[in-house]
């Protein structure tokens, strides 16, 4: 029987189409009456039939919510506004008939009343099936937030520290439910009548059972899911979703082993730093993160027009990256525009440039520049410690310069230095500077050479 | 006279009865109404915003930002054609002596096929000795002697594994994500997304080695359904490097540039009529040819560099050798180019002629790479271009541990059939762990066992490195979007430092 009831429920789709066919028509021909001979007769027969299905689509719909796991909550509106019309088609049936009290109502409130009731109703049902953005969805973004709708999408990222004295579930595990699960298990639209946006509703498990499998954690269905090969039927998330990431997995299972808690604090989930550490996978950013004004953009086009390239970093960012493969000799004005984008300079490339050791000078109030190329120029280093102010210059290049080896300590005295080329055509610096002085693996010398094979 | 006028007549009475207003109403409503359904439903814009809209304007080869801050500038791509053992280069494999010469166990080839193996063929052990080196201790063969040097910088991976098992669609497979034609491949979308910031020089060059070309043909460095502009540029290291380069007798280079200016021009006003990306391939084509012209003689030649160093990769000057396109791949990554293509034929080790045996012809092509990678490393490293560059080794496929027997007859010589399983490839550069091996397989080398990665997962790395997110990085074509790794790919987290 509950088969039955089932496989009638799925038909609900499918027969509500009756009631609006009818509906329409009948209100079509209300109001076109003069071209029909007698309308009251054919509108009678008509709404007899509206009225007939529009309880057949009620009984069906009921059906559906009965055996779809879906939330009155969420289609009781659809399911309200269906039983108006219902009633407003079958009352004005009777005002057809000229029955007794609906005669007393004016016609015009009835077929007023149930055109509206059918569009709320058809819209409330089409929220249901395809979500309650279906029709906001399509709509470019400066529109949604004018809507303020809050359906433009984030992708989810984690905070950059989990605060260990927070209970686990809310702080560790909800997130990643949230990012990869709950779109199709909420409580909206519950798949396999299963819901994870909560910790109560995910304890339930849904129609296969439970998820979580107290006695032997490994086998707990959830995991299960995700474990199987992507291709499998069964597999979770569904293949064309996003999948959860290792270090996910990773969390999620320890979780499950240690008894599936809720308020556990994440201190004591005896979890190991690097599954943590994993899971946030902060990964540090080689230049600084600051927020930084907008570069001028008078400068960038006048130097671009020169040949010169430069562009931001990343399609989004502020900060910039220069280099001078096509054009080589720089000049006063180029210098002046240059100076403007101080702030934003982070990655210059000033190979085979005319530039002399002036460059230092010039490069002193560059605060961010991060990454510094003076290969095939002339420098010689004299003035490099001027550059001992910037904060951030992590790489410096100075391959097949006229460099002073004097001048080498000072390089290993700048703060942020990770490392320095100093590879020289026809010399070699590494013997004419202590290495014992130099933090050695802040420097690399090159002159690589393989040894021979006998 | 009066004939004259009354041709012109007839000839203006003809017109009036094409375009007559009777003509328009009849056979003309339909036709616009189906010219514009014809764009309304089936054009292949998906609301995505075309590069060329980006500030690209009339040259397509402008550099543009990545969307991610990505680690690597540059990819050096070292692909063996033919497909190199593992099993006697990475994969050491002990077990496999023991099963030397017996017939295969029954179960390594229930319900398999290959692309020569008949019946029931004998295994074959390593044919080289292997000896762990460097710090990390990572195996290597005494075929790559030299290797050792830079077995630290490295990141293997060991359980690699491809569906093809022919050398053609693996190759494609390998280079363009689809083991048919028409998909461009990894260097154009990398030109197509980031450009080429050396305006001299094309951002995806070819290199190619060893005395044949690969069978995917030039669809490997093709450029699909991109722009054309974004293919690969051919080089040659021996005679000219870029053929028809050279102005021919009697043309001086500013009558050239004239020539090219006028061209240029009737292209551009073509342009804006038809906005065709083809006539901008066109026009750029012409502009980089003329500007190629002195900048590719300049970096394409290795005379100019120091003894030590054309030592160093043991180059052969004026002739066609992997170690001198070692040489150049980091002569045209330290000019800029965005992606150095490096491919060495010769590695099809079937044991069928002394050429592809693995004691013989695969023991000499072996020693032709050997040495010029190893410097090609360190040379990268000492002049600061290695964190910024990624270098990439492996063939389309790896080999059967078994021996080749060719319709159920062993092989003349010793060698290994096509095997698409598992098989090793290597990164190293920027983004990469030093001396990392991920992936494993089982004691024959035939499965993998653990950290396996598809062709896919390799170039979601690559892209991933060069600052691409490899789902969302797409271009329209036919009506739908496409991407490199069509609907697969992870990024190997794994070797990412």
């Amino acid at each position: 029987m509950d088969i039955l009831l089932n496989l009638i429920g799925k038909f609900h789709p499918l027969i509500i189409h009756l009631p609006i066919g009818f509906i329409l028509i009948g209100l079509l021909i209300e109001i076109n009456s003069k071209k029909f001979k007698s309308p009251n007769k054919i509108l009678k027969f008509i709404f007899l039939w509206s009225s007939i299905t529009c309880l057949i689509s009620v009984l069906t719909g009921f059906l559906q919510y009965q055996s779809e796991g879906l939330l009155w909550e969420s289609i009781q509106g659809h399911f309200i506004s269906g039983i108006i019309t219902l009633l407003l088609s079958v009352a004005f049936y009777f005002y057809l008939n000229k029955s007794k009290p609906f005669i007393a109502i004016p016609r015009k409130l009835y077929t007023i009343g149930i055109f509206v009731n059918l569009l709320i109703t058809g819209h409330l049902g089409g929220n249901i099936t395809h979500g309650e953005d279906h029709l906001i969805e399509p709509l470019p973004d400066s529109v949604k937030l004018f809507l303020n709708k809050d359906s433009v999408k984030e992708e989810y990222t984690y905070k950059d520290e989990i605060d260990i004295n927070k209970p686990v579930f809310n702080n560790l595990i909800q997130p990643i439910l949230d990012s990869k699960c709950v779109s199709c298990h909420n409580s909206k639209k519950s798949k396999g009548k299963l819901m994870l946006n909560n910790f109560e509703v995910l304890k339930k498990g849904g129609k296969n059972g439970l998820v979580i499998n107290y006695e032997s954690p490994e086998l707990s269905e959830i995991l299960v899911r995700i474990h199987l090969p992507k291709d499998v039927k069964k597999h979770m998330p569904p293949k064309a979703k996003k999948q959860l990431t290792k270090a996910e997995i990773n969390i999620l299972s320890h979780w499950i082993n240690m008894g599936a808690p809720e308020k556990t604090l994440i201190k004591d989930m005896e979890m190991s730093n690097e599954l943590l550490s994993n899971f946030i996978q902060k990964e540090e950013s080689f230049f600084p993160e600051i927020d930084i004004d907008t570069p001028n953009k008078n400068s960038i086009s006048f130097l671009r027009k020169k040949g010169i390239h430069i562009a931001p970093i990343t399609k989004s960012s502020n900060l910039l990256y220069l280099s001078s493969y096509n054009y080589h000799e720089f000049i006063e004005e180029d210098i002046t525009e240059l100076k403007k984008l101080k702030d934003n300079l982070v990655d210059m490339d000033l190979s085979n440039s005319s530039f002399n050791d002036e460059v230092f000078d010039i490069l002193s109030t560059f605060t961010n520049l991060t990454r510094l190329k003076l290969n095939y120029t002339s420098v010689s280093g004299k003035g490099i410690d001027k550059l001992s102010s910037l904060k951030n210059l992590k790489k410096l290049h100075l391959i097949n310069t006229n460099f002073n080896s004097n001048q080498i300590k000072v390089i290993n005295s700048f703060p942020a230095l990770e490392k320095a080329y100093l590879f020289q055509k026809n010399r070699d610096l590494s013997k004419e500077v202590t290495l014992s002085d130099l933090d050695i693996e802040k420097f690399d010398f090159g002159g690589y050479t393989i040894q021979e094979l006998p | 006279m009066n004939k004259k006028i009354k041709l012109f007549n007839e000839l203006m009475l003809k017109n009036a009865s094409v375009n007559s207003r009777r003509h328009f109403l009849k056979n003309c409503t339909l036709g616009m109404g189906g010219m514009a359904f014809s764009n309304l439903f089936t054009n292949c814009n998906t609301d995505k915003k075309s590069l060329f809209d980006n500030g690209r304007s009339l040259n397509p080869l402008a550099p543009i930002s990545p969307p991610n801050l990505g680690k690597v500038k540059s990819v050096i791509y070292l692909h063996m054609v033919g497909a190199p053992s593992q099993l006697e280069l990475f994969d050491y494999k002990p077990e496999l002596h023991k099963l030397h010469n017996k017939p295969c166990p029954e179960s390594l080839l229930k319900g398999k096929k290959f692309a020569f193996i008949e019946g029931v063929p004998k295994m074959l052990g390593p044919q080289a000795k292997f000896k762990k080196a460097g710090e990390s201790g990572n195996w290597v063969s005494n075929n790559l002697p030299y290797f050792k040097t830079i077995i630290d910088e490295v990141s293997f991976l060991k359980a690699v594994h491809t569906n093809e098992f022919n050398h053609g669609p693996a190759q494609l497979f390998m280079h363009t994500g689809s083991p048919r034609l028409g998909r461009p491949s990894i260097g154009s979308w990398a030109t197509y997304g980031l450009g080429s910031e050396n305006q001299d020089l094309p951002g995806f060059m070819v290199l190619t080695s060893g005395g044949g070309t690969p069978d995917g043909g030039k669809s490997l460095w093709g450029s699909g359904f991109l722009p054309s502009v974004y293919q690969g540029v051919q080089c040659r290291s021996k005679g000219d490097p870029v053929l028809y380069l050279s102005d021919p007798k009697g043309i001086s280079r500013n009558l050239k540039r004239d020539l090219i200016t006028s061209i240029n021009e009737i292209n551009s006003d073509e342009y804006k009529n038809y906005k065709d990306p083809e006539i901008l391939t066109r026009i750029s084509q012409y502009e980089m040819a003329y500007r190629m012209q002195i900048a590719v003689p300049e970096v394409m030649n290795i005379n100019d560099e120091p003894e030590n160093v054309k030592e160093m990769y043991g180059v052969k000057p004026g002739e066609e050798s992997f170690a001198n396109n070692c040489l150049l791949a980091r002569k045209l990554v330290s000019k800029g180019v965005r992606f150095v293509q490096l491919y060495d034929w010769g590695w099809d080790s079937h044991g069928d002629l002394e050429e592809t045996a693995l004691n013989l012809g695969f023991k000499t092509k072996c020693k032709e790479i050997d040495r010029p990678i190893a410097a090609l490393i360190l040379d990268l490293k000492q002049r600061g271009l290695l964190d910024q560059t990624l270098v990439v080794w492996g063939g389309e496929f790896g080999r059967t541990p078994m021996q080749e027997n060719r319709s159920g007859v062993q092989n003349a010589y010793t060698g290994r059939d096509h095997h698409g399983d598992a098989f090793t490839m290597w990164l190293a550069g920027g983004g990469i762990k030093k001396g990392i091996v991920h992936g494993e397989t089982d004691e024959f080398g035939y499965k993998p066992v653990s950290g396996k990665v598809s062709v896919h997962d390799i170039q979601a790395t690559i892209l991933h490195l060069l600052g691409f997110d490899h789902e969302k990085f797409t271009y329209d074509f036919q009506g739908r979007p496409f991407r490199l790794t069509d609907v697969e790919g992870e990024i190997i987290r794994e070797i990412l430092a």
